[in-house]
């Protein structure tokens, strides 16, 4: 019997359909993240106040940072969640290798993130509405300005990149987990130790620095530059360990 | 052509080795049955030409490839076994689309036909099915996917009789439309018989025999009679089993070295002379002693 | 209208989610389910803001952004009319409030109430006309540099025998504003985000009276600085 030739390009494909499907759970389980975070942000994500010359002011801000946030934790879970035994098994069941298994997956957690970073920057919307109907919104004051689309375009990016990368170190942690149960315990060890020893040493914590090297970029294009080969690091670490692993042991 | 060449095939677990020097090779489009005792390692040989797990050394070498990472390996070959696993929010008939969308062999016609004829609900789901249906749904997968190579481990556990029965029979109409390599593990030789062209036998990790089940049938011989009498036969020859069933009547398996003249001459000296189907002979020949269960037993 | 029809969207939301959680129970159409749960959201989410940004724009309360240096500006402008005393050239905006009082007595006690410290201006009128008018300017209230000002309450003034009593704005209940902001996601691009630094530019009312001509107040050495205007 001749053997056909295998394409890898398509076997990822059809590995990502599958998961699609597969892993329809975290798209309903992501419905019901953002609805609990709008939840949180009726009562104002952010605010002020003054109190001058008599005057006391007090100022409420709302914005979908709350469900941003929410969903950056739905990427790192659902991330996490796809590298345990069980969902690195099923491909094992149909036709894939390490690799297919790892790729298809970036892809389905890349296509999570969109869906994800773009209902996130929508949900202000359904919060502007919610507060209007059911909360009397009316002290809410809006901006004269329009809506700039070019700002929310740019915000949907970053959302979804942001989403991305912290999918991209869940799955780098779930790959460790997987390495050895003992990063359980290690990772969140390593973690405030380091915090320890920099305030010990009196100076800024190492993760202080790495958020704001993220946080802190303002321009779009060096965001993206970072953002991509930040993922691109974790992921082809996770690669290359998840290579070597036995499945159905 | 081979289909798959072991060389010299190690799997050791810590201290235990559950695959010792295994070497033997597997010729294309034949049905092999692989026997052996619990633990003898049948499962981790047929993991490791899976491509799930790897040896510890030697070679093991599926369609010319390394099987472990080989998407070529993986695409035209099938492992079924009970612990086979489906994501949890897929129906049995999105399983059977998956499978479609993964296998270019696949059949579904045959898979439907299948299903309904083992009642399946198309909108049950996978992890629900009892283990007998879980057995039956994932054998459908194996059959319908016809890969070049089919491995089927232990595929009928916590199938009835009469389920059993009706795999076996698909199996073999199948096998026979459309040809393939299939390996079949199983603990009820007695009932693949007549399905399997070749018999693979495992003991402790090693290749203990490998040949065709016609071979196999005519292997070795019982002999049952007196034991002075049967002393003289069984001197030249392996003994592989040895009972006392009267007070003086023994009952032995040896290898059949014997012709058919030599055969007569025993009939005459008053021993019965039978068969040994591959079933029991395989027990004999992996068996850690000489006598059976009923040594534990004998009062002491 | 179309925002009538967001409640009923809404509604049928709710009532598919509690349909569907009745359903899970007995995972009937699971996949079903979430694939519809994930559609109506989707359309719940864009029914809402193309509803939110119809409603931002029928808002009556569109308010004008001013720069933070404008501000400052207006404000000073402002301080320096006041003190030169051109008065008709003052700007009717910064207008808190505006009282008159007859009084006809040679002198009065100026008391001011309250933790309140105001600049106060004197002009004295050119003529004794037995009227002392009383002004309260503001530069404005300007939070995030859009324009709350309509929400200060001015200063109240009194005339009680002879004592003119200034009492601080009646604020008890504290301004409260709701405010939409930029997700910090456009922010760290476009900025306007994390720096609070001062989003609120408020300055204490001036308060400026007119006087007759004669009439002096008694106990301008109370620390309380009057400052006279001069034409």
């Amino acid at each position: 019997m001749s053997l056909l030739t295998v394409n890898t390009a398509e076997i990822v494909k059809k590995q990502f359909l599958f998961k699609l499907k597969a892993n329809i759970d975290a798209f309903s389980s992501l419905v019901w993240i953002q609805l609990l975070a709008i939840l949180f942000s009726l009562g104002g994500v952010a605010s002020q106040g003054s109190h001058s010359d008599g005057l006391s002011i007090s100022i409420k801000y709302f914005s979908s940072d709350v469900v941003i946030a929410f969903t950056m934790i739905w990427g790192l879970v659902t991330a996490i969640t796809i590298t345990t035994r069980p969902y690195r098994y099923f491909d094992f069941s149909f036709v894939t290798n390490r690799i297919t298994s790892s790729l298809s997956n970036i892809i389905y957690l890349f296509t999570a993130s969109v869906l994800g970073g773009v209902t996130a920057m929508l949900a202000k919307g359904l919060l502007i509405i919610i507060g209007y109907l059911f909360l009397d919104f009316q002290l809410l004051d809006f901006y004269s300005q329009s809506f700039h689309v070019r700002d929310f375009m740019i915000g949907t990016i970053a959302a979804v990149l942001y989403i991305f990368f912290i999918s991209s170190i869940g799955y780098f942690i779930g790959t460790l987990v997987q390495v050895s149960r003992l990063f359980i315990v290690g990772i969140p060890v390593l973690f405030i130790g380091s915090m320890f020893l920099d305030g010990m040493m009196q100076r800024e914590p190492m993760a202080m620095k790495t958020l704001q090297f993220y946080f802190m970029e303002t321009s779009l294009f060096i965001f993206i530059v970072k953002v991509f080969i930040s993922t691109a690091l974790f992921f082809a670490a996770s690669i290359s360990m998840l290579n070597r692993m036995e499945v159905r042991k | 052509m081979k289909v798959i060449e072991c060389t010299d095939l190690t799997k050791s677990y810590l201290r235990k080795r559950v695959l010792d020097q295994l070497t033997f090779s597997i010729e294309e489009n034949k049905i092999t049955g692989l026997i052996g005792r619990n633990g003898a390692g049948k499962t981790t040989l047929l993991k490791i030409i899976a491509g799930y797990i790897k040896q510890t050394s030697g070679e093991m070498s599926v369609f010319s490839q390394k099987p472990f990472n080989s998407l070529l390996v993986s695409a035209h070959s099938i492992f079924v076994d009970d612990q086979m696993s489906f994501p949890s929010p897929l129906q049995l008939h999105e399983i059977l689309d998956a499978a479609g969308s993964f296998y270019p062999n696949w059949n579904m016609p045959l898979a439907k036909r299948l299903f309904d004829y083992f009642s399946f609900d198309p909108k049950h789901y996978h992890n629900r099915l009892s283990k007998g249906k879980t057995s039956t749904f994932n054998s459908i997968i194996g059959l319908a996917a016809r890969a070049p190579l089919t491995i089927f481990d232990e595929p009928t556990t916590g199938m009835d009789a009469a389920v059993r029965k009706d795999f076996y029979r698909a199996l073999l109409k199948d096998y026979l439309a459309y040809p393939r390599t299939i390996i079949l593990s199983s603990h009820h030789l007695e009932e693949i018989e007549d399905l399997l062209e070749d018999v693979l036998l495992l003991k402790d990790g090693k290749n203990h025999l490998h040949v065709s089940i016609e071979e196999l049938k005519e292997w070795a011989i019982g002999f049952k009679g007196a034991e002075e009498a049967l002393m003289n036969w069984t001197k030249d020859t392996k003994v592989y089993y040895k009972n006392q069933i009267g007070r003086n009547t023994v009952y032995a398996v040896v290898k059949n070295v014997f012709s058919e003249q030599e055969l007569q001459q025993a009939k005459a000296e008053n021993i019965e002379i039978t068969a040994v189907c591959p079933s029991d002979l395989c027990i004999y020949l992996t068996g850690e002693t000489k006598g059976g269960i009923d040594d534990v037993f004998v009062d002491r | 209208m179309m925002l009538s029809i967001l409640p009923v969207a809404i509604i049928i939301f709710i009532v598919v989610i509690i349909i569907a959680i009745i359903m899970k129970g007995k995972k009937l159409v699971t996949i079903k389910f979430t694939y519809w749960l994930l559609l109506i959201y989707i359309g719940v989410l864009i029914i809402s803001l193309a509803a939110a940004s119809f409603v931002i724009g029928n808002s009556t309360k569109v308010r004008e952004i001013v720069l933070e240096k404008d501000i400052r500006e207006n404000r000073l402008e402002l301080e320096k009319q006041l003190s030169s005393g051109s008065f008709e050239q003052m700007d009717a905006n910064y207008l808190l409030k505006q009282s008159s009082f007859e009084y006809h007595q040679p002198s009065m006690k100026m008391v001011i109430s309250g933790h309140f410290t105001p600049r106060i201006f004197i002009e004295k009128k050119e003529q004794d006309d037995g009227v002392i008018d009383a002004y309260a300017f503001s530069s404005g209230l300007y939070i995030d540099g859009v324009n709350f000002t309509e929400k200060i309450t001015p200063p109240t003034f009194a005339l009680n025998n002879n004592q003119f009593e200034i009492y601080p704005p009646d604020n008890h209940e504290g301004i409260n504003i709701s405010m939409m902001k930029n997700e910090f996601t456009i922010t760290q691009f476009i900025g306007g985000g994390a720096s609070f630094f001062e989003p609120i530019e408020h300055n204490e009312s001036i308060i400026y009276l007119r006087l007759p001509k004669s009439l002096t107040i008694q106990n301008e050495q109370d620390s309380y600085f009057l400052e006279y205007v001069h034409e």
